[in-house]
């Protein structure tokens, strides 16, 4: 099983490590970790780069999803 | 900017991250640990006494709050542990690949060594047709608590009312983070510089019409006609005013000029403003010193308005002049002064009159 780092910035911006199966994708991962929410709302990069919804992750990949819409206040 | 650059900001940023931040928020787990152990060493002695007296009831309130303190304890040292053995180590090849991650999200960017301040230029920022400009974040390279993330506009189309809001969630150029405060407060902890610039200007691109400073429907045109904000009429921004009191945004005909109390430099409008009957000098609901007219029940400055020294009824200077006692120096109304002598007050007089009693005695 691979290990790969996942840092989610919805929220809180909580970093952690996460196993996954061998060739589970960038699209599977996200769909995993996020459940039922729309991609298209976050930007995803693997390795600080932008990646394909199908890319394979590998062992020890830094996984970073960012909210595209994030409100501000006053 | 060159390698040797960058090399030179990551060593200096890697310098600055765990002396700084890390150790601060050890200190303060630390310390919150230190007050957790004084509390349970409390319940201890309160448990130790419900058990001696076989309060069953309050034994078991006590082991209660003596669980809850126990978890907050586990939290702190979870805290401490994530400091100790982060899962995000910051190294000197992790700020390096940072500072490339942010050339390529961003383009151009500067370091402010002095300010300890990563800064980039953002995309012309566009929300619901208002063109806001490019703007300039500056990124504290330490989140102590104390830092702000400024976010400067390059060619600011500030909203009409206030020219210090650039963007609907910036005054005076900081950036009102709301849902991503402590996403981005993290990121900058754990040294993740290009994630913490991505939350800024996602920010910064998303309005949020609940909680603007003002309204993007308010935002205007600096030329436009806006409306008071107490009579409703259109006026232009430079004939506008602020009131200090109720904070809103007034025409010259509803504004009421500067409170006269000294040091007090408040703008105030019509609504709020308190003003002395007789000079007509001004003062604002801080500094709302004025007295009222026992006679004719209008409210007067200290200048336009005495108090009688025996009965402490007040009287403005049109109503009544007070006399002054020739044998106290006392202010004196016209109830209070001597029957038969106006230049004495009704205390002195009965002093005198027992004095005279006293002689003939002797």
């Amino acid at each position: 099983m691979a290990k790969v780092l996942f840092i989610n910035n919805d929220g809180g911006g909580f970093a952690q490590y996460v196993e996954i199966q061998p060739k589970t994708t960038v699209e599977q991962f996200f769909k995993d970790q996020m459940g039922e929410v729309n991609p298209s709302d976050y930007l995803i990069k693997v390795n600080r780069e932008p990646v394909a919804a199908n890319q394979v992750l590998k062992d020890k990949d830094r996984i970073t999803v960012v909210p595209v819409k994030i409100e501000g206040a006053r | 900017m060159d390698i040797r650059q960058k090399v030179r900001i990551a060593k200096f940023i890697l310098k600055q991250i765990p002396c700084e931040a890390l150790c601060d928020d050890f200190i303060t787990h630390v310390g919150n640990i230190a007050d957790d152990t004084q509390r349970l060493s409390n319940l201890n002695f309160h448990r130790r006494f419900c058990i001696q007296h076989d309060f069953a009831f309050a034994t078991n309130h006590v082991n209660q709050l003596i669980e809850s303190v126990l978890s907050v304890v586990a939290a702190e040292i979870d805290s401490i542990r994530q400091i100790v053995n982060p899962p995000v180590s910051t190294t000197f090849k992790d700020i390096l690949a940072e500072l490339n991650a942010i050339e390529a999200d961003f383009g151009k960017w500067q370091f402010d060594f002095q300010e300890k301040y990563l800064v980039i230029t953002t995309d012309e920022i566009t929300l619901e047709n208002i063109d806001l400009g490019e703007f300039d974040i500056y990124l504290p390279i330490v989140a102590d608590g104390h830092n702000k993330i400024k976010a400067i506009a390059r060619d600011p189309n500030p909203a009409a009312s206030n020219s210090d809001v650039t963007h609907p969630h910036v005054n005076k150029d900081i950036i009102c983070l709301g849902d991503g405060k402590t996403a981005v407060w993290n990121s900058i902890k754990d040294g993740r510089f290009s994630d913490a610039f991505q939350l800024c200007v996602n920010i910064l691109n998303t309005y949020s019409p609940s909680s603007p400073y003002i309204k993007l429907e308010e935002w205007g045109d600096s030329n436009d006609m806006i409306s008071c904000q107490n009579c409703d009429e259109e006026c232009n921004e430079e004939e506008m005013c602020n009131c200090d009191t109720c904070r809103n945004y007034v025409c010259e005909n509803c504004y009421a000029g500067r409170c006269s109390h000294r040091n007090c430099y408040n703008d105030m409008c019509i609504s709020c403003v308190t003003m002395c009957y007789h000079c007509g000098e001004r003062f604002c609901s801080e500094h709302d010193d004025l007295t009222k007219c026992d006679k004719c029940e209008e409210k007067f400055c200290k200048d336009c308005i005495s108090s009688c020294d025996i009965c402490d009824e007040s009287y403005c200077h049109q109503c009544q002049a007070l006399g002054e006692c020739k044998e106290c120096n006392d202010k004196f109304c016209e109830d209070c002064a001597k029957e038969d002598d106006s230049e004495v007050c009704k205390e002195c007089s009965v002093e005198t009159e027992e004095e005279i009693s006293d002689e003939v005695k002797v």
